[in-house]
């Protein structure tokens, strides 16, 4: 068993990451279950979610799939147009696309269109569901996977590209984004459930 | 008359009105229950109306056709408001076991009955009001937002299948919904 130099290892970091992800998930889960009770989202909350999203969950940890881990898999027999990794990279643009969908909500929101209502409830709870389902499968299958399959040397390796991306995000930025999650969990989900 | 192929959910909308006119038929029962002299004849006629219409007729249109197409347009049935609405649909028939325990009840002789009924009848009009206004101003408005022109027109032409299969039982239940809006609403109340 080799010493990693710090911190968790890298699937571990995955899954702690999916954690945090969670947490805003379930801030748009609520907000959606709120919209479909007629109460509109605050614009501010769902820009601070689609910061959230664009930069943490889409930038940080889907960099990290996306540039290291998956075609670090590819050496070991994986590859990236079929299978189980072409999946999760196909997933992942679903996702994007739901993003963009909520970003256009955003602005029908702001100029107060009911339309914005509908947009934004179908773009939160699709992305919702789609990235649930997307989290159980990488837990319990790619993770476990690439546990088995990557030898010491390409886990190193995870670890210093993984090291880098954080880098290349800044330890401060994660510190913010992951902050302004917090604050709003305890604003959103500590509100009497509209009804 | 048809469904509209622009607008399939103006359909949906029309029968929520006749089952909101029957909310206050169901919530006047619930009176007379508990006021110590049930008119059976009548609990049992908007029973047999909310199974039949809302939940025969409407729900299936719902849960058979507007529901999966949203899944088609990739709304999950298992999750979000789709996921809700089904739940939703499931309260009601919960109530509406409420209404019929009582209604047995009530024939082998238990007094009880009447207001076990009751219950029923009231959180059934609850659970109702509050989904139909739900459906109406956030789920049918998302529902025509994200539908297909195609799969618009393949719901309206759905909707008509179920309603000419259930002509007739549509046209007694509706009749059965005026004659109870007439007999038990007709007069100023309380």
């Amino acid at each position: 068993m080799s010493a990693p130099a710090s911190g968790p290892r890298p699937t571990t970091q995955l899954l702690l990451e999916h954690a945090q992800i969670e947490r805003a998930l379930r801030i748009l889960e609520r907000l959606a279950e709120r919209a479909l009770d007629g109460h509109p989202p605050d614009p501010r909350h769902v820009e601070v979610l689609l910061e959230f999203i664009r930069r943490y969950v889409d930038g940080l940890h889907h960099g990290k799939e996306e540039r290291v881990l998956f075609p670090a898999l590819g050496g070991v027999g994986l590859p990236q147009d079929r299978g189980p990794v072409a999946c999760m990279l196909a997933e992942h643009d679903v996702g994007r696309g739901e993003v963009e969908a909520l970003s256009d909500s955003l602005l029908l929101l702001r100029a107060g269109s009911q339309d914005g209502l509908a947009r934004f409830l179908w773009g939160a709870s699709r992305y919702v569901a789609l990235l649930r389902e997307h989290i159980l499968k990488e837990d319990r299958t790619i993770f476990p996977l690439a546990e088995r399959l990557l030898p010491t040397p390409a886990r190193l390796q995870l670890e210093r590209d993984f090291a880098a991306l954080e880098a290349e995000v800044g330890a401060e930025e994660v510190a913010r984004l992951l902050r302004q999650v917090e604050a709003l969990e305890a604003e959103v989900l500590t509100e009497a459930p509209a009804r | 008359m048809p469904v509209p192929a622009n607008r399939p959910t103006q359909a949906l909308i029309d029968e929520h009105e006749k089952i909101l006119a029957m909310l206050d038929v169901l919530e006047r029962l619930a009176d007379l229950a508990e006021g110590g002299a049930p008119p059976v004849a009548a609990m049992s006629r908007a029973l047999e109306f909310i199974r039949e219409f809302a939940d025969g007729v409407h729900h299936q249109k719902e849960e058979d056709l507007l529901f999966p197409a949203m899944e088609r347009r990739g709304m999950p049935r298992g999750a979000g408001p789709v996921a809700v609405m089904l739940m939703e649909h499931d309260e009601g028939r919960a109530a509406a076991g409420g209404m019929q325990a009582g209604l047995d009840a009530l024939a082998a002789g238990q007094a009880a009955g009447a207001t076990t009924y009751a219950r029923g009848a009231r959180a059934y009009a609850s659970i109702l009001r509050d989904h139909i206004a739900k459906e109406n101003q956030i789920l049918f408005p998302m529902a025509e937002d994200v539908l297909e022109p195609e799969d618009k027109a393949e719901l309206a032409v759905g909707f008509d299948d179920v309603d000419r299969a259930a002509e007739a039982n549509i046209a007694r239940l509706c009749e059965a919904l005026d004659a109870l809006t007439a007999e038990l609403l007709g007069q100023p109340q309380r």
